[in-house]
């Protein structure tokens, strides 16, 4: 047994380290949430996280299960009500079926869902354990590496394999018939742990590890943390107080988590790939980490405080399940200050930390301290020369000096207090006085780049001295930093670098091999080398005077601002700048870019380093990142293929199926799975027997061959990640497209036969013409569509202009001319409303004949929307039945147009002459037919009397004849109007 | 006078439509015209002398064009609202001037009534769109690629813009989804402001180079 391991260790190391449980953690995380009613469905309680073996994430929650597939969220609901209870874990049987605890001991259930059942049903069916009952009191669930799930009831523990269900009780080796909890080590062993101990199931023996006494609560949870040491969890009830127990050396000790409240309300417990162990809480996310208990709240990026579960998926990304959702941790490596943090709203401008381990923020609304996890904001009220705060440094005395605009300030701190003590006086005008960069020499002293020239602030025994130095070409100033002999470096944007040593500036241009224009950073490295970023040449690498090395856009950088380059401890350079964060491999000259993607708050940022992290400042907040924490995302994504509809049949992407030659028309349906980045995954796709080439990357998760020949093809499509990582394996369908009946044997045979006769050239004629004509109506449909486009602009632009003009004049006069007399007025109002008429109908044409609103879905939309809002503002009570269409079914306009005229024409009689107060409609399309029916309570009519007084009905009439359609209109004076339009699609080629 | 006037300007190159449209409004209680401007130009130049609430703004303008010009008077007045103004509801460049800020669009020919009632739904906090304008939103983010920086929707937003496409109107989009009609406008206004998410981009870009204000 390899669980020996010194408990006393480990014992006292949880107790001393639950004494302080508030981590000094402060800013948060990078952090996305998932909210039930937003993205859920309405629902609460996430109390279980699974992924299953395709890559799919599962919710369990109250209602049921949620399964995400990267973009949306499918429901499967209990079968029956009184399951009430949530799901409290999802396992996965290796056939695919999805096993799911529901509600605690004592009374929990099991449901079950199988691979076959999805896409059929939405439902979970409970799962039956014997003729009478189904499972209830259940408590440990687990489906083992071979192949059998294990479920714990009050009446044995039970063991499901292919060939059956087996039951296993105290006296075939259990310690109890009750099964709280199941988990299964590396070694294939599983443990059972009940309330009067564990037992351990190996090669068909059980061994047990009885405890003392019996156990005062229901074991919940095993984990198996990095040194070896199993977590027994337990706790009465799903709020009732949770106890920590640990095993090794045969015995069973309890860990005393004391009046520890936070400790109290605990749900579930979790180890993560690196063995270290999880607990969720009431009061947060507990990680036991080095000894000691990390806690993340809402404060740290958290949804919500309460957490009941806890999940590490495949690309090792942390999931949080809460009462009102999920969140999924990021990256933990990197912590964000922002508004959340109580910054004023803006960017950054330096972030640093202090000997004293505070934290310090420069934005544009004031100076924050964080200090023991809470912030400070010190403005131009407390002393600040502005508050626009542009960058900080703390001195060999303590103090913290800031840049603004408009000076230098001192700022003393003692403990939680601090305050300005000074704003130093530089002697210089306002307008040179502008501040850029703070940096601090090894003697001490302060520099301050500015926008003319440099000052030094000696510091002398808490008295300084300021003095201002120009010099030939020392005109602006930006980055400025001492290197390792003392000297201390200028970057300048117009005149190249510049060294300060022993009251002399020397410069540094072109003759060095540093170029003089566009110098705006200097950063000094760990072996003494002056890295120079650049506005838009990449970065120059000094020693001793010279260029030693470059790397330039050409090599990958951007040609923009590099806000600073700094190395860490194992040679790596990173590079703030405006598109992203890069690290650079300096003996291959390899470049990773870092973006919001992996993380990151913005991808504008400058960079300082301190040990090993990185310290940036963003225009939307400031980042410390460690920098091992950013990495390229290698786990290949998993692909599945979801559909293969050849025109509207559906085949299973699982088996090879042939598919006749009139539905030669396919279209495949795949979902990639990463959730590092969910919404950056990308396919490649191939047909063998068609495509010669994988595609080239596309986000869209669908891919479409028409006009297929028969013949045999194989569909393959792989996935990638954010960082280009490729699936292990694509996706594969074999499909055979059967040949049309003139190209089966017989009809081919008969062909010889006639070509024979009338000789080859013949065919190969009939064959050409084919190809031409072709060509020829697919040039046709492109120029009408230009046209289209064209006379619908030329219509916008003059006519529709005059229009409105006549439209507004004539509303002028009805309204605002007192004089004129009211019939003068009255008339001026028909003009306007006459002009506003042909406006629309106008519009009416431009939309018909504009090609982007070709489809059925807009035509049925349009539809729908006339419709609800001319009821909706007349005050019908309404009914409106809407099909559901197949995309991308393209409409000839002509039929467009006057199947809506049709449309128009019978609500506009229904609201207009009816005098109805209830209206229903109802569109449907079956078999590539178009019908509606618009029906009113009103007061009907006899047909002859309307059409005398021409309500449109003979206009309607000749619309509908001419695209073929049936128009009914059946009317009787006070049993309402019911207009009946039936026609077949027509659809454009 | 109450003061709740609500500030319009209007950027219209027609000088008989201009003046028809500020004619019409400046009689309309509520409403104060604060500016009347024939082009872009002279509209950036002096808007920020007296601010308006709300822009009218045509789309087709000589010389910069509407959208342009919504671009930079969001930068010089960035709490602005702008309603585009259109002949024809047919027309590209309306969703072009949503994607790039606008909160909405109106027809000339509007009557007085509902050019007034457009500018206070906008002014109150609300963003009318159609179900054309929301067909091409949906089309506009699917199409997205994924490493774009622009927030994708919700999925609520996603149903609701679905619904729109599809014809309903906001009460029954409300209805059907148990949620009252401020909450769809709050959704609305939310996919609004992702769209301009894109064109913000480039405000963004001016906020760096913090440790260089100065030059």
């Amino acid at each position: 047994m390899q669980l020996r391991l010194s408990l006393l260790l480990s014992g006292a190391l949880v107790l001393a380290s639950l004494a302080h449980p508030q981590s000094k953690f402060i800013g948060h995380l990078p952090t996305k949430h998932y909210l039930s009613k937003a993205d859920f469905s309405p629902t609460r309680e996430f109390s279980a996280i699974f992924q299953d073996s395709k890559g799919f994430m599962w919710f369990g929650h109250s209602n049921g299960i949620a399964r995400f597939d990267g973009s949306r969220f499918e429901d499967f609901s209990f079968s029956d009500m009184h399951a009430a209870g949530t799901v409290s874990q999802i396992v996965e049987g290796t056939d695919g079926t999805l096993w799911l605890r529901v509600g605690l001991p004592e009374n929990g259930t099991v449901f079950r869902l199988s691979r076959s059942e999805r896409g059929k049903t939405a439902e979970l069916t409970r799962v039956a354990i014997d003729s009478q009952s189904v499972a209830d009191s259940v408590g440990g669930l687990w489906a083992d590496r071979s192949g059998r799930v294990w479920i714990g009831t009050k009446r044995g523990l039970l063991c499901f394999t292919t060939q059956g269900k087996r039951v296993f009780q105290r006296q075939d080796g259990l310690l109890d018939d009750f099964v709280t909890a199941i988990w299964e080590d590396p070694d294939s062993t599983l443990w059972f742990a009940s309330r009067k101990g564990l037992t351990a199931y190996s090669r068909g023996l059980f061994i047990r590890h009885p405890h003392q006494q019996t156990l005062p609560v229901d074991i919940t949870g095993i984990v198996r943390d990095q040194a070896n040491t199993l977590w027994l969890f337990g706790g009465r009830g799903l709020y009732g107080q949770a106890r920590v127990f640990t095993f090794a050396r045969d015995k069973i000790d309890e860990i005393s988590v004391g009046d520890k409240a936070y400790l109290n309300k605990t749900f579930q417990i979790a180890v993560d790939r690196t063995g270290s162990v999880w607990l969720t809480t009431i009061d947060g996310l507990y990680n036991f980490c080095r000894g000691s208990f990390v806690r993340y709240g809402a404060e740290n990026g958290l949804l919500e405080n309460v957490c009941f579960s806890v999940f590490q998926d495949r690309e090792s990304t942390i999931w949080v399940g809460h009462m009102s959702g999920v969140t999924k941790i990021l990256n933990r490596g990197i912590t964000i200050f922002d508004v959340q943090e109580g910054l004023p709203e803006g960017p950054v401008s330096q972030v640093y930390m202090d000997s004293h381990d505070n934290i310090w923020l420069a934005t544009t609304g004031g100076l924050v301290r964080i200090h023991n996890g809470k912030s400070i904001l010190l403005t131009s009220r407390d002393g600040l020369s502005e508050d626009d705060v542009v960058d900080i440094a703390e001195d060999n005395l303590g103090k913290i000096w800031v840049t603004t605009a408009k000076g230098l300030t001192r700022i003393a701190q003692h403990g939680a207090n601090v305050r300005v003590e000074e704003r130093v006086q530089t002697g210089l005008t306002a307008e040179e006085n502008v501040c850029f960069e703070l940096s601090v020499d090894p003697t001490g002293s302060l520099w301050i780049t500015k926008k003319a020239g440099v000052t030094r602030i000696e510091i002398k025994g808490g008295s300084y001295a300021v003095k201002n130095f120009t010099a030939p070409g020392l005109e602006t100033v930006f980055g400025s930093s001492p290197d390792s002999t003392g000297n201390q470096w200028f970057a300048t944007p117009g005149s190249g670098a510049f060294m300060y040593r022993q009251g002399k500036f020397t410069r540094f241009g072109l003759k060095e091999g540093l170029p003089t224009e566009s110098l705006v950073s200097v950063c000094v490295d760990f072996q003494g080398l002056l890295w120079f970023g650049t506005a838009d040449r990449g970065i120059f690498a000094m020693r001793d005077g010279k260029v030693v090395q470059q790397v330039t856009p050409d090599e990958g950088l951007p040609r923009s601002w590099i806000l600073g380059a700094v190395r860490d401890r194992t040679g790596r350079l990173w590079i703030g700048g405006e598109t992203g964060l890069r690290a650079i491999d300096l003996s291959t000259k390899h470049i990773d870019v870092y973006t919001t993607k992996h993380g990151l708050v913005d991808n504008q940022m400058a960079a300082n380093i301190s040990g090993d992290s990185l310290y940036c400042p963003t225009p939307s907040g400031a980042m410390i990142i460690h920098v091992n924490a950013l990495k390229k995302n290698t786990v290949p994504p998993l692909i599945n293929l979801t559909s293969v509809l050849a025109e509207s049949i559906a085949y299973s992407p699982g088996d090879r199926f042939s598919v006749p030659y009139a539905n030669h028309d396919l279209t495949f349906s795949y979902v990639g799975l990463s959730f590092l980045d969910e919404r950056d995954v990308r396919y490649e796709y191939l047909l063998e027997g068609y495509d010669t080439h994988w595609s080239p990357p596309t986000d869209i998760r669908f891919a479409k061959y028409t006009n297929l020949d028969a013949g045999t093809y194989r569909f393959k499509v792989r996935a990638l990640n954010r960082d280009n990582v490729a699936s292990v394996q694509p996706a594969v369908v074999e499909f055979t497209i059967e040949p049309p009946f003139w190209a089966t044997w017989w009809f081919r045979a008969m062909n010889v036969a006639v070509l024979l006769a009338m000789g080859g050239g013949g065919y190969r004629y009939i064959v050409h013409r084919k190809l031409r004509r072709q060509q020829t109506i697919i040039e046709r449909q492109k120029m009408m569509a230009e046209e289209r486009l064209r006379i619908s602009q030329d219509v916008h632009d003059s006519v529709g202009s005059s229009l409105t003009k006549i439209a507004l004049l004539g509303e002028i006069i009805e309204r605002a001319t007192e004089s004129a007399p009211p019939e003068a007025k009255e008339r001026a109002g028909i003009i306007s409303s006459t002009a506003r008429g042909t406006l629309d109908e106008i519009n009416e044409i431009i939309w018909s004949i504009n090609p982007k609103h070709d489809s059925l879905e807009g035509l049925l939309s349009r539809m729908r929307s006339f419709a609800a809002d001319l009821f909706e503002t007349k005050g019908l009570k309404y009914t409106l039945g809407m099909p559901e269409p197949t995309k991308g079914v393209i409409l000839s306009p002509d039929f467009r147009r006057n199947v809506f005229m049709v449309f128009k024409e019978s609500i506009h009689n229904l609201v207009k002459y009816a005098h109805a107060t209830q209206a229903e409609v109802k569109v449907e399309l079956v078999d590539q037919q178009l019908s509606f029916s618009v029906k009113d309570n009103g007061v009907g009519f006899d047909d002859d009397s309307m059409v005398r007084k021409g309500h449109g009905l003979e206009n309607m009439r000749a619309r509908a004849e001419k695209i073929g359609g049936q128009l009914n209109i059946n009317s009787e004076k006070g049993r309402g109007t019911e207009v009946q339009f039936l026609v077949k699609l027509q659809t454009y080629q | 006078m109450s003061e709740a006037q609500i500030k319009v300007a209007i950027v219209e190159d027609d000088d008989v439509l201009r003046e028809a449209i500020t004619f019409l409004l400046g009689s309309t209680e509520g409403i104060q015209v604060v500016g009347s401007y024939g082009t872009g130009e002279q509209a950036l130049a002096d808007v920020a002398e007296n601010p308006p609430n709300i822009v009218l703004m045509d789309i087709l303008l000589p010389g910069i064009s509407g959208i342009e010009c919504l671009k930079r008077m969001r930068q010089i007045l960035p709490d602005v609202n702008v309603v585009m103004l259109t002949v024809l509801e047919e027309n590209e460049k309306v969703f072009q001037s949503l994607m790039a800020g606008a909160h909405g669009y109106i027809l000339k020919k509007a009557p007085r009534e509902k050019l007034t009632e457009a500018i206070r739904e906008v002014w109150n906090g609300g963003a009318p769109m159609t179900p054309q304008i929301a067909r091409q939103v949906l089309e506009f983010f699917s199409v997205l690629p994924r490493a774009s920086e622009v927030e994708l929707l919700t999925r609520r937003e996603n149903e609701i813009l679905d619904l729109l496409a599809k014809g309903h109107t906001h009460k029954e989009i409300a209805d059907s989804l148990f949620i009252s009609p401020a909450t769809v406008r709050t959704h609305l206004k939310n996919i609004y402001e992702k769209l301009h998410v894109h064109s913000r981009s480039e405000a963004v870009a001016k906020l760096l180079r913090p440790r260089f204000k100065g030059s």
